[in-house]
């Protein structure tokens, strides 16, 4: 391709920008993108939060945690119930003699199974349905969209607590299926989609009529090659942003869930099953039953929540670094 | 006999040697539909109706016309963009001539790789999450042309090529001014050397300082790679300046079609006039002479164009019972000059 050599000014090197160092740094998307996060302090407390979380939801086993379920005894035999904070049970005991502070920790594993897991399911199936709704127009589009509606119809509690009420009784379902969180989450996850899929779908709606899409198709761009390079990147900062947010109302309404004694079965601890309890002894005066699970519950959530926020805007490509 | 039709007759089946590209009756509707589950068409937006012309080899056609008239969507019909509702698009490559409204699959692959286009808007015709590297290789990329070395190398030369430093193949359009970005959209339309490019108002998003350059860059571009451009604009000075010859278009219909100095001399369809004198002159003495032909009412919905000529709702010089009927046929009056006009008239506005 020599017969181009055409030589223009503008080949030399960029001497003042290569002064101040400025010059030809191959930065990725990926650079952007966390230099942006960075500057977002909200955003990096909450991932902090959540960090900070995860591995001790994850290290539970190995750290001098009492089991959750066993029922404390002193030195003389006597339970320990409704034993307000002190050195030893730092967030007191419920109404058992179970331990609150690692009630609360192995409760943040089921709420945080709960979440992710909805929320990937989410993200798979809303980005899957909204996408095939966007891309394809007529009769794809409006089957799925109808389907969409169907679910996004559905009063979420009331069908949750049926199917959560028939499921154990399938029999050929595993036993994970049944009882533990990740029944929930699935259930959950299918039951929340709608409204992604309807984001997705309109994002697709709009990028697909844009300019750049229509240059790659004219360069002979082929439909696969549209939708993963030009049309998905595009639309991530919508689907995260709505992920994070499902998470969030995931553990919500796994909480709600459990408060109403429809969630994971007891004496697996989450923290809507303790809120539940710890309403009952908060009223005769044994608040920190009620109190820590419900600032972890929170304390996650607004964490959740505030890290969507944070990714929304670090997504965001015409933001530049130098903002302060 | 369709008043495009003669224009096709007298230009033959075949296409000449010279000639890189012709359009035969393409008509392009859009349809108008009512309801959400069960879609009934109402009736069809007739953004082209029957038209026909050719670009010969080198040359630059400008299309002009009011916003809406259907320039954009010729366009689009032409690179197969849009499916065109009927008609041909002939297109000579490597010397054979293939229907471009017709090809499929690998065909019109090979096609894509003879024909680009630079869009109007310098911001949304490039991807905000590529780098301007990608987005120039893209069509390499896609057309498996090329080892990853060699398209970095070709990238290099097309931003030099197109005025821009080749260090700027790692930032992103952001970071880049209209012109700059328009730049890069032409680098990208060169990358698979197509001897056909479609240059869809490439100048209307840009300051008027910068439309010089960026004018004066594709006449270079066309110069040193021979390439055969469609012009579309709607400002009439900059199709002077580029044009070789320039069909003016409204409401879905060739109005006039003419070598540019023709048509600027000696315009006859009673639209040419009124756009041509719309057209600022850069005198005052001459300006505050000259008398503006001003159009009464608004351009008509294309989707119900009026009967007859689609011009006579708004032509000063409609006759009743003639204009309003029968649909002028577009006519060879000059030697290379055509008009679709019952009442043509040359009427100098310059």
């Amino acid at each position: 391709m020599s017969e181009m050599g055409y030589q223009v000014e503008a080949e030399e090197p960029d001497l003042a920008l290569e002064a101040e160092g400025l010059a030809v740094e191959p930065i990725t998307q990926w650079d952007l993108f966390s230099a942006r996060l960075r500057r977002h302090r909200l955003a990096m407390v909450a991932a902090g939060i959540l960090a900070g979380l995860v591995m001790l939801v994850v290290a539970a086993p190995w750290l001098p945690l009492h089991d959750p379920t066993e029922r404390l005894v002193d030195e003389a035999g006597r339970s320990l119930v409704n034993i307000a904070p002190r050195q030893g049970l730092w967030l007191g005991t419920d109404d058992l003699g179970r331990d609150v502070l690692s009630r609360v920790i192995y409760g943040g594993r089921a709420s945080l199974i709960v979440g992710v897991t909805a929320g990937i399911l989410v993200a798979l199936l809303g980005t899957l349905i909204g996408s095939l709704a966007g891309y394809y127009p007529g009769l794809p589009d409006q089957a799925l969209m109808r389907f969409t509606d169907l679910v996004l119809g559905l009063p979420l509690l009331p069908v949750a607590i049926v199917v959560g009420r028939i499921l154990p009784e399938i029999p050929f379902l595993p036993e994970w299926l049944k009882q533990g969180p990740f029944g929930i989450a699935l259930l959950l996850g299918f039951l929340s989609w709608g409204s992604l899929a309807r984001i997705v779908r309109a994002e697709f709606l709009s990028l697909r009529e844009k300019e750049f899409v229509e240059a790659a198709r004219a360069a002979g761009a082929s439909d696969r090659r549209i939708v993963f390079r030009h049309i998905l990147p595009n639309a991530m900062s919508p689907i995260i942003v709505t992920t994070t947010l499902v998470v969030g109302s995931a553990i919500i309404i796994e909480a709600a869930l459990s408060f109403l004694g429809f969630g994971v079965r007891p004496p697996t601890p989450t923290w809507g099953a303790m809120v539940a309890q710890g309403g009952r002894l908060a009223v005769r005066g044994f608040w920190w039953s009620l109190v820590f699970p419900g600032i972890a519950l929170v304390v996650t959530v607004l964490s959740i929540n505030f890290l969507g926020d944070g990714l929304r805007d670090a997504l965001d490509p015409t933001q530049t670094i130098e903002r302060k | 006999m369709t008043d495009t039709a003669r224009y096709a007759a007298a230009q033959g089946t075949e296409l000449p040697e010279n000639v890189i590209l012709r359009v035969n009756h393409l008509v392009k509707e859009f349809p108008i539909t009512r309801g959400v589950f069960f879609k009934k068409q109402i009736g069809s937006v007739k953004a082209v109706s029957d038209i026909s012309f050719e670009i010969r080899r080198g040359e630059t056609l400008g299309l002009v016309g009011e916003s809406g008239c259907g320039k954009s969507t010729t366009a689009r019909c032409v690179l197969r963009l849009l499916e065109p509702t009927s008609g041909e698009v002939l297109f000579r490559t490597n010397g054979e001539v293939v229907d471009i409204a017709g090809a499929e699959g690998d065909t019109l692959r090979r096609i894509r790789r003879e024909m680009q286009i630079v869009f109007q808007d310098p911001y949304a015709s490039l991807n905000p999450r590529m780098t301007v590297a990608s987005i120039v290789a893209e069509p390499l990329v896609v057309h498996g042309i090329g080892t990853k070395q060699e398209r970095t190398d070709r990238v290099k030369e097309l931003l030099s090529v197109v005025g821009l430093s080749p260090e700027h193949a790692n930032r992103y359009p952001h970071e880049f001014s209209g012109g700059q970005r328009q730049r890069i959209g032409v680098a990208r339309a060169l990358a698979l050397n197509p001897s056909f490019m479609v240059l869809d108002e490439p100048v209307s998003a840009l300051d008027v300082s910068i439309q010089a350059q960026v004018l004066n860059l594709l006449e270079d571009l066309q110069e040193e790679f021979g390439l055969t451009y469609l012009f579309i604009a709607h400002d009439l000075s900059v199709v002077r300046h580029i044009s070789d010859r320039v069909a003016v278009m409204y409401l879905g219909k060739i109005a006039e079609l003419a070598d540019r100095d023709a048509l600027y001399e000696r315009p006859m369809h009673p639209y040419s006039h009124a756009l041509l004198s719309a057209v600022p002159i850069p005198d005052p003495d001459v300006e505050a002479r000259r008398k503006r032909i001003l159009l009464e009412g608004d351009i008509p919905s294309p989707a119900n164009p009026p009967q007859g000529c689609r011009f006579h709702t708004r032509c000063p010089k409609k006759q009743e019972g003639v204009c309003d009927v029968e649909v002028p046929e577009l006519r060879e009056l000059e030697p290379d000059h055509w008009v679709a006009c019952h009442f043509p008239e040359v009427k100098k506005v310059f």
